[in-house]
């Protein structure tokens, strides 16, 4: 790791300030994917701007009709969270599926959303439920938010501060763990809305993305068995030396099945 | 040095050799059981019961012999179900370089193992020991591997290149599906 300026802001208005001033400045959030990558050097911003000392950005909020999670909030307070078990426990569940419990006890939201691993488990959640990522300048609907792999519609001096989750009727997440690394080879969040079912995926592809085939089956039948004899065309998918593209097409259809099926368990929201 | 030392033809100090030449090697043996569950959808295997009978000759400390055959047969396991080494065919470069990519069985992984001896003493060693180290090693890849097979066998599946990763048993799954649509 080379050494590096280190500032801790008390307000977002301050860390944009520092941003903007400081050359080749980074901002930090858990560090759980930005500080391995400086170890092995494959990164070496000259200044870090740690996010941890902005109480504005760490809580949640339930509100009318949505639930908003503030960026700096850790894996482990929304697995935790009664408010998120109350309204959405996909979201609560599938946080307390991320990484291991040193990572959830410091990866925030706000640091998984703008690294967009390609991988993480919370995109999959924010485009299903049609999210939106509210920033120090504007608000981004899920949608147009994830941009490919490891990019985002954030502008540079952008910070994400919350997370905006309307509330879904119903909503799973089901994961198949990459045996060695234990990320999601393929992870499949499903919500269900008056107007529709979304369904979202992670893991198999350069970032995450909607299955407009399975939405389809999903609205007019939201269950397990709606989405056989469905495939999804394996073109364009991740092949690795852990799973070729036709099996993460394939476990796309098992994950959402079993997404439905974690739904369908789910207690209803409150 | 004393004053008639030949040091013309001999340089002082102290030598000896000694060699331990066996007279046959000793020959540790045993009998693996391993039950493995398959999740048809995803090719995962599950490692649902093992049990391990083992004659190591005479056991000094059980203690230590019960670590080492644990030891032994969970890094068999490893190379049965998990373990690969993968090199990229065009540039030669090692792409399971770190934990990420190389997966090392994880308790998780794991099964409360049944481990059990039954010793005979060797009758050329003289405490009637026999080797213990790999014991576990060698038993457990061919024990696991053929449970995978036995797993599948109802669809005419009789191997399974190993590791048997989620990815290769879905692969010879569906094969053997479409094998046996078409006959």
């Amino acid at each position: 790791m080379k050494t590096f300026d280190y500032h801790k802001p008390n307000s977002v208005s301050e860390a944009v300030a520092l941003m903007s001033n400081e050359k080749d400045s980074r901002p930090i959030a858990g560090g759980m994917s930005l500080l391995p990558t400086m170890k092995q050097r494959l990164a070496a911003p000259e200044v870090l701007i740690d996010l941890s000392g902005i109480v504005a950005l760490k809580g949640i909020e339930a509100g009318a009709g949505a639930i908003t999670v503030g960026a700096m909030t850790r894996h482990v307070d929304v697995a935790n969270s009664p408010a998120v078990a109350n309204s959405i426990p996909a979201l609560a569940q599938l946080a307390g599926g991320i990484g291991d419990p040193a990572v959830r006890n410091r990866g925030t939201i706000g640091g998984s959303l703008a690294n967009n691993d390609p991988a993480a488990d919370y995109p999959a959640a924010v485009l299903a439920l049609g999210a939106t990522v509210m920033t120090n300048r504007q608000e981004i609907p899920a949608e147009q938010f994830f941009r490919g792999m490891f990019e985002t519609a954030l502008a540079p001096g952008e910070l994400i501060t919350a997370v905006r989750f309307p509330l879904p009727i119903a909503a799973g997440y089901a994961k198949m763990p990459n045996a060695a690394s234990r990320f999601a080879l393929v992870g499949v969040f499903v919500a269900k809305f008056a107007t529709g079912v979304r369904v979202a995926v992670t893991g198999a592809g350069p970032a995450v993305f909607r299955v407009p085939v399975l939405e389809s089956a999903l609205s007019a039948s939201f269950q397990s068995a709606a989405v056989n004899g469905h495939g999804v065309d394996p073109a364009g998918l991740n092949s690795d030396i852990h799973a070729e593209s036709a099996f993460r097409a394939h476990l796309i259809v098992v994950m959402a099945k079993r997404a439905v099926a974690a739904a369908l368990a789910a207690p209803a929201a409150a | 040095m004393p004053h008639n030392y030949p040091l013309e033809v001999l340089e002082p100090g102290l030598e000896e050799q000694a060699y331990y030449d066996p007279i046959n090697f000793t020959y540790p043996g045993g009998a693996h059981v391993a039950e493995v569950e398959i999740d048809p959808e995803t090719g995962i295997v599950s490692l649902v019961n093992y049990t391990a009978v083992d004659d190591v000759g005479t056991i000094i400390n059980p203690m230590i012999v019960e670590g080492q055959l644990h030891g032994g047969i969970v890094q068999g396991i490893g190379q049965a179900l998990f373990e690969n080494c993968v090199y990229d065919d065009a540039s030669g470069q090692l792409l399971s370089g770190s934990f990420m990519d190389y997966c090392m069985p994880r308790a998780d992984n794991l099964p409360r193992m049944m481990i059990a001896t039954h010793s005979t003493p060797c009758t050329h060693t003289p405490m009637g020991v026999k080797g213990c180290g790999e014991v576990g090693t060698i038993g457990s890849p061919a024990a696991v591997a053929n449970a995978v097979v036995d797993a599948l066998a109802h669809l005419g599946v009789n191997h399974v290149d190993m590791p048997a990763t989620a990815n290769r048993v879905w692969r010879v799954m569906k094969s053997a599906s479409l094998l046996q649509a078409t006959e």
